[in-house]
C-alpha cells in the first residue's frame, strides 16, 4: 500500500513542466529549510515586553534541543534498520539527486516536525506556518521519488515524539533556557 | 568532519541566511519598536521595518534560487547548513545591532 500510495504521488513528476519546477524549488535542501528556520528563530522577538518574550524564546531553544534529539533518534533507527530509496528498486520519476542513506525514516521530515510541533506547542500560529511548510517539503520528497510515505509518517513522529519530550518532559533543561534567554536580552535588545 | 562538498553553495547559503535574517530581524524590530535592532525610520509605525524586511528577505530567496543553479545537487550535510544557518543568523543580528547603534547616534 505504501508503494501503491508512492507510485499514486510521483507518477504525475516529469508531466508538467511548471510543477516540477515548483516541487523542485520544495524539495531543495535548503529553501524550506530556511523558512522554517526563519520562522523559529524569529519567534525570539515576538512580545512587547521581555516577559511576553520568554515563552516564545524558550519554544525556540526547545525547537533547537527538539531537533538535535530527532537527529540522534534517525541515526539509531539507522544503526538499526535500512530501507533502500524507491529509484534504488522501483522505475520511479526522479527529480531529485540520489541520497545514499536510508529511506526510513525521512530525515527532513524529522527536522522538519521536531521544530515545528516544539513551536506548535507553544505559539500555535507560528507553529501551524512551521508544519504547513513541514508537510510540503516532504509531500515534495515522495513527488520527487526520494521517499515512500510511511517514511515521511515516521520521520514525522520521531519529530514530533522528540518535541513532545523536550517541550513537556523535560522542566530540567528550563533554568539552562532561562539564561540563555537572559544573555539573549543583555546582549541584543537592550 | 567539515566538508562542505561545494564551498560556492555553502557560501551562496550564508549570504542567504545572513540577509535573509536581517531580514527577518527587520519585520520584528517594525512590530515590536525593537530600537536597537531597527534599521528603518519607523517614528512608531510598523510597516517601514516590514517592508524593508520583506524586500530583504525577498531579495535573498530571489538571489540565491538565480545564482545557485547545484541547489539540486547534493551540498553541505545536514549538520552543515545547521552550522551556516547558526552562524550566518548570529551575524546578521550582530550586523544589525551595531548599524542601529550607529544610526540612533
Amino acid at each position: 500500500m505504501d508503494y501503491q500510495l508512492f507510485q499514486f504521488i510521483n507518477r504525475h513528476a516529469g508531466h508538467t513542466p511548471l510543477l516540477d519546477a515548483v516541487a523542485r524549488l520544495l524539495v531543495s535542501d535548503y529553501l524550506l529549510t530556511t523558512a522554517i528556520g526563519f520562522l523559529a528563530v524569529g519567534l525570539w522577538f515576538v512580545g512587547q515586553t521581555p516577559a511576553e518574550r520568554a515563552p516564545n524564546q524558550r519554544a525556540v531553544l526547545q525547537g533547537g534541543v527538539s531537533l538535535l534529539l530527532a537527529n540522534a533518534l534517525v541515526k539509531l533507527v539507522n544503526l538499526l534498520y535500512f530501507r533502500p530509496r524507491p529509484f534504488s528498486v522501483h522505475e520511479v520519476n526522479l527529480l531529485f539527486y540520489r541520497p545514499s542513506d536510508s529511506s526510513l525514516p525521512s530525515n527532513p521530515a524529522a527536522v522538519g516536525f521536531s521544530l515545528a510541533v516544539a513551536v506548535w506547542l507553544t505559539h500555535r500560529k507560528v507553529g501551524g506556518a512551521m508544519l504547513f511548510l513541514a508537510t510540503l517539503w516532504s509531500a515534495a520528497r515522495i513527488y520527487c521519488g526520494v521517499h515512500y510515505p510511511l517514511d515521511i509518517v515516521a520521520g514525522a513522529a520521531i519529530g514530533a515524539f522528540a518535541a513532545y519530550l523536550i517541550v513537556r518532559q523535560t522542566p530540567v533543561l528550563n533554568r539552562v533556557y532561562d539564561w540563555l534567554i537572559g544573555l539573549g536580552e543583555r546582549l541584543f535588545l537592550t | 568532519m567539515l566538508n562542505f562538498v561545494e564551498p560556492r553553495v555553502a557560501l551562496h547559503y550564508f549570504v542567504l541566511v545572513l540577509i535573509g535574517f536581517a531580514g527577518v530581524v527587520q519585520i520584528a524590530a517594525g512590530r515590536y519598536q525593537l530600537k536597537t535592532l531597527s534599521l528603518a525610520p519607523s517614528q512608531g509605525q510598523q510597516w517601514p521595518g516590514t517592508l524593508l524586511g520583506l524586500s530583504m528577505i525577498t531579495l535573498a530567496f530571489t538571489w540565491f534560487i538565480i545564482a545557485t543553479p547545484e541547489m539540486l545537487l547534493p551540498g553541505p550535510a545536514g549538520f552543515e547548513i545547521g552550522l551556516l544557518f547558526s552562524m550566518a543568523s548570529l551575524l546578521a543580528l550582530c550586523i544589525c545591532r551595531l548599524t542601529a547603534a550607529l544610526l540612533r547616534r
